[in-house]
């Protein structure tokens, strides 16, 4: 997997990036970073179900 | 506030944030390298504190012109919400100077006390004491009409500090971020076309964050009050 990672490096025009973090495992970063926030988006979401829920009972 | 377009537009645009923020091409720049990528979260989190700011005074002034108390909620729920974006771009802020103005394999400067004394990292932190005073001053005041009053009044003074504290002054004085020569995140010159075209979403997405979790403090708060008078 982490090969099919590194075919889009072919692809890409930028080559100036010679850090250890060339594009090959940003695609890890993007990754965590996204899964963060679809944790924070589906607490966020649970909490809204709960208002609404409590809002409507309040009606 | 139970609509939902722009809660999905929040999440589009934060998921446009991460995926291109971390895949758009970026200029060469010297010290900074990979990381002027942290524009489109650490400068999203000051982005989004002003949004939060700017509705909590809305909001104060709501109040001072109707007298109703939901919009004393609402403008305290905005402060609040702002003050935590506000110290997340602090730490935001620590984390990214600390691996290039402080770069000890690296160092920019010859101390660490010339990071330390940079004006603009003085100025946010005064703006945030003066919203952390508002509630101090909120917390002091028994009876709720005058509590909503006064601090809603302090919180216009609170709001327009923000202007010289974080903008005005550390771009007077010599300074350790960019833009001394008009906006620093507004720059055109500053930030090439692609980071532009994932930095402005990238802001309104962090501002939309801020907006929708103090929504459901405000419903919440909302929910309590009723509450209490039912008893």
């Amino acid at each position: 997997m982490m090969l099919l990672m590194l075919v889009p490096i072919l692809a890409n025009a930028q080559s100036e990036n010679k850090l250890m973090y060339s594009n090959g495992r940003i695609y890890v970063v993007i990754a965590v970073m996204l899964i963060i926030l679809l944790g924070i988006v589906l607490y966020l979401v649970r909490i809204e179900r709960k208002l609404k829920k409590l809002e409507d009972s309040n009606r | 506030m139970t609509k939902v377009w722009w809660k999905i537009l929040c999440v589009v645009l934060l998921v446009l944030a991460i995926v291109g923020g971390l895949l758009v091409k970026i200029p060469n720049l010297p010290v900074l390298g990979e990381t002027i990528r942290n524009l489109f979260y650490h400068v999203g989190m000051w982005a989004a504190m002003f949004t939060l700011f700017t509705c909590s005074l809305v909001h104060s002034i709501k109040y001072l012109s109707n007298g109703k108390l939901k919009s004393d909620i609402a403008a305290s729920a905005y402060a609040s919400t702002g003050i935590i974006f506000g110290l997340l771009g602090y730490a935001t802020g620590a984390v990214w100077a600390s691996y290039t103005w402080a770069d000890p394999n690296n160092p920019a400067f010859d101390s660490f006390s010339a990071v330390a004394r940079e004006p603009k990292l003085i100025g946010t932190a005064i703006a945030l004491l003066i919203y952390l005073a508002y509630f101090i001053l909120r917390s002091s005041i028994q009876d709720m009409d005058q509590r909503a009053k006064i601090s809603a009044v302090y919180n216009i003074f609170a709001f327009a500090m923000l202007f010289p504290t974080i903008m005005i002054v550390p771009r007077i004085l010599p300074s350790l971020h960019p833009g001394q020569e008009g906006n620093p995140a507004l720059n055109f010159k500053d930030t090439s076309p692609e980071m532009r075209l994932i930095e402005y979403p990238a802001f309104i997405g962090w501002a939309l964050l801020g907006v929708w979790i103090t929504t459901l403090k405000i419903r919440l708060e909302k929910i309590k009050e009723k509450q209490f008078i039912k008893e």
